[in-house]
């Protein structure tokens, strides 16, 4: 499963499909996890909060493709934060297209007094409990994570959405997700610092 | 992935640019946290009542000019730092770490102040309402801890108010406030509008000190206008734009209300007057003019407005206790927030403890509502801005002398020294006469202790600040860049990797 998708898994209820993470910290979390799955297929490379691409060979998925060319396409932005902040405005969407597309969710929209809810009930529960039980068990046991896990509990922990995971967790988990975090190559903890900060400004700026 | 013309160029600008905030939308969300009605009718006529000085309006006007002038310097300093909005990043780049994290902690303090001093005036605001209306008598300290139920709980669940209520509760504050003024000087005392309380000559008199301090708490939330700055359509012209707008709007308002109340009373009747009916001033002289319906929305909308300048002082007061969490000067779980609605819990939960403390401890010892919690409070916290902007603006004037910035030298030199010598002069008359605003003995205690809080936490932060230097160094390097600037303080630490070699296969 793509980095993305267990993290829309991690932060979605698997029982009744709402999200559990406010939306502004959902979208730039989504949004960094799009970009980590670019960096983890070596098609993107960040340095000092600039983007750019390596010309390696571009990925089978759809959605990371699409995103890929649209960073080829506009060469006048090459601010990690500008781009955090674009594809934070779909992100939830987009990964919800594609974990459809894949069978994996069902989404049910609701009619509600304002508008409508949407809820994305997974096709199998423990395929989406998995992510987060995996990431739980291997912290909790001590673990060496590989990148994708260490980025993944880098993103639960820079979206503020660390108690909902490691509940129990205690200093000695927090100090082994930092550790995995530390040996992060420099480009993705760029992305999770960018992430981190991004998420904190939304909660200083009054009228988000 | 060369065939990329058809998704065309600068797509991510334009749909960023889409939500992109022009002059109106940020003097709007500026203007939002200034209630005018809870200015006008509590601070305005307690300050009459209280002073005994009768030049308010000529110092509304004096403090707009002199703010619009300390923002040129601050405007421009706003656009080469990040973390804007806060008083103690500016003293921080300008007058270093142990400066600032002083006035951090008097900023803090002083925000604080302005949050709890409302829940006096809620309570005296309301009481008489609900006996009109509803024929029940309350205590002023039960309504008290009925606002502050809603402010906690609304802090906590992030629920700001709705930009679009916050944008109709103002402008019918500001409508209520023109029918008023304009009543009033239909109706002058004596068939004669006067003009005294506009003489200049009233602020060169003893206790100018004081109304100057008054009239600075009228405009605080000014300094907000340059956290848009990133969303702002054009933040060279629109952030600038937006300040003066707000500046002048707000001045204008005051100007108008608290002159017109002289004229209906004449100017030599506004202090007795004003000491009479309290807080009721405005409403007493609109109801002999306009009649009892018009009071009534004046009434409605007064407590509206103190609640929402509650919630929204309790929301920035929160917003700063993360703020220095996230860079650990102060406790680092300062710097949580709710997964759910994205809240500053910790700071919003201890800003409500703080203001329970204070209702509790005002109730329990008898002390009057309107005057030792709103009004000492309330100027001690406006005291407290007044401090934080003539430290800013020396900030401003050492940041610009050691990196010009491509600024010109009206922006870096000559509005921010004048602007600075002026509000030290102003910071000092209003200290001298601190007495006099509250409205006590030279001698009485209080006019020390309330100014000498600052003193106090201006001490603690730069001991903090020597603390953190020697055995929290990255810390240390860290303070004044705010949670808005990638500085990776939970999880991750970008220096790491500083000077060892590369052993990872992908970069």
């Amino acid at each position: 499963m793509q980095l993305a998708d267990e993290f829309f898994f991690i932060i979605h209820d698997v029982g009744n499909g709402k999200l559990r993470l406010h939306a502004r910290a959902a979208g730039l979390g989504l949004a960094g996890a799009l970009l980590g799955e670019l960096i983890l297929s070596r098609n993107l490379h960040v340095a000092s909060g600039t983007l750019s691409i390596t010309g390696a060979e571009a990925p089978q998925d759809d959605l990371a493709y699409r995103i890929l060319r649209q960073l080829d396409a506009d060469q006048h932005n090459r601010s990690l934060r500008t781009w955090l902040a674009y594809l934070a405005q779909g992100a939830v969407e987009r990964v919800a297209v594609r974990l459809t597309r894949a069978g994996e969710i069902e989404p049910s929209k609701s009619r509600r007094l304002f508008g409508t809810s949407v809820r994305y009930l997974p096709t199998d529960p423990k395929v989406a409990a998995w992510p987060a039980d995996r990431l739980y068990g291997r912290v909790g046991r001590g673990d060496p994570l590989d990148f994708q896990d260490a980025m993944l509990a880098g993103l639960i922990a820079v979206t503020g959405f660390t108690r909902q995971v490691w509940w129990d967790g205690d200093a000695v988990t927090m100090r082994h997700i930092s550790a995995a975090v530390a040996s992060l190559p420099m480009s993705l903890r760029e992305v999770l610092a960018n992430t981190e900060a991004a998420v904190g400004d939304a909660t200083l700026s009054p009228h988000k | 992935m060369s065939h990329s013309s058809r998704l065309g160029a600068d797509s991510v600008s334009r749909t960023l640019a889409h939500s992109r905030l022009g002059v109106p939308s940020v003097v709007f969300f500026v203007l939002s946290a200034a209630t005018p009605l809870t200015v006008v009718a509590g601070v305005v006529t307690t300050g009459f009542a209280v002073t005994g000085i009768i030049g308010l309006p000529i110092a509304f006007v004096a403090i707009a000019a002199l703010l619009a002038l300390f923002s040129v310097g601050y405007v421009a300093m706003s656009r080469h730092i990040t973390n804007a909005g806060a008083f103690y990043t500016y003293v921080t780049h300008g007058l270093g770490r142990p400066a600032g994290v002083a006035a951090a902690y008097m900023a803090l303090i002083a925000y604080n102040l302005l949050q709890v001093g409302l829940y006096g005036i809620i309570g005296v605001a309301a009481a008489p309402q609900l006996d009109q209306w509803f024929g029940i008598t309350i205590d002023w300290w039960i309504i008290a801890l009925a606002a502050w139920a809603i402010v906690a709980v609304l802090g906590v669940l992030r629920v700001d108010v709705n930009g679009k209520v916050l944008a109709v509760l103002l402008l019918s504050e500001i409508a209520i406030i023109l029918v008023y003024s304009i009543a009033s000087l239909g109706n002058p005392a004596g068939d004669e509008v006067t003009f005294d309380t506009l003489a200049v000559s009233n602020l060169f008199e003893t206790g100018a000190g004081a109304i100057l301090a008054l009239a600075v708490l009228g405009f605080v939330g000014f300094e907000a206008s340059v956290v848009y700055s990133e969303e702002s359509r054009n933040p060279r012209r629109t952030v600038p734009m937006a300040t003066f707008t707000s500046i002048a709007i707000v001045g204008a308002v005051y100007l108008l209300a608290s002159w017109s109340m002289s004229v209906a009373t004449g100017p030599d009747q506004i202090v007795g007057f004003s000491q009479q009916y309290a807080n009721e001033t405005i409403f007493v002289l609109a109801d002999s003019t306009l009649g009892s319906t018009w009071v009534d929305i004046g009434h409605a909308l007064f407590i509206t407005s103190v609640l929402a300048a509650m919630i929204s002082f309790h929301n920035t007061s929160a917003r700063y206790g993360f703020a220095l969490g996230r860079e650990r000067v102060l406790p680092h779980a300062l710097g949580r927030t709710s997964p759910q609605s994205g809240a500053p819990v910790v700071a919003s939960v201890l800003q409500s403890v703080f203001g329970l403390a204070v209702i509790v401890i005002y109730a329990a010892l008898g002390l009057d509502p309107l005057i030792e919690l709103f009004f000492y409070l309330g100027t001690t916290g406006g005291f407290g801005v007044l401090t934080l902007v003539t430290l800013t603006s020396l900030g401003v004037i050492t940041f610009f002398a050691r990196q010009p910035s491509g600024e010109n030298a009206v922006r870096r030199v000559v509005a921010p020294v004048i602007a600075a010598a002026l509000l030290i002069v102003v910071l000092a008359v209003a200290l001298a006469n601190y007495d006099i605003m509250l409205g006590v003995a030279p001698d009485a205690p209080q006019r020390w202790i309330l100014p000498g809080i600052f003193v106090v936490f201006a001490a603690i932060g730069v001991v903090w600040a020597r603390y953190l230097k020697t055995s929290r160094p990255d810390v240390y390097e860290a303070i004044g860049r705010g949670a808005n600037a990638a500085t990776g303080m939970s999880v991750v630490n970008l220096d790491d990797e500083v000077g060892q070699p590369d052993q990872q296969s992908i970069r």
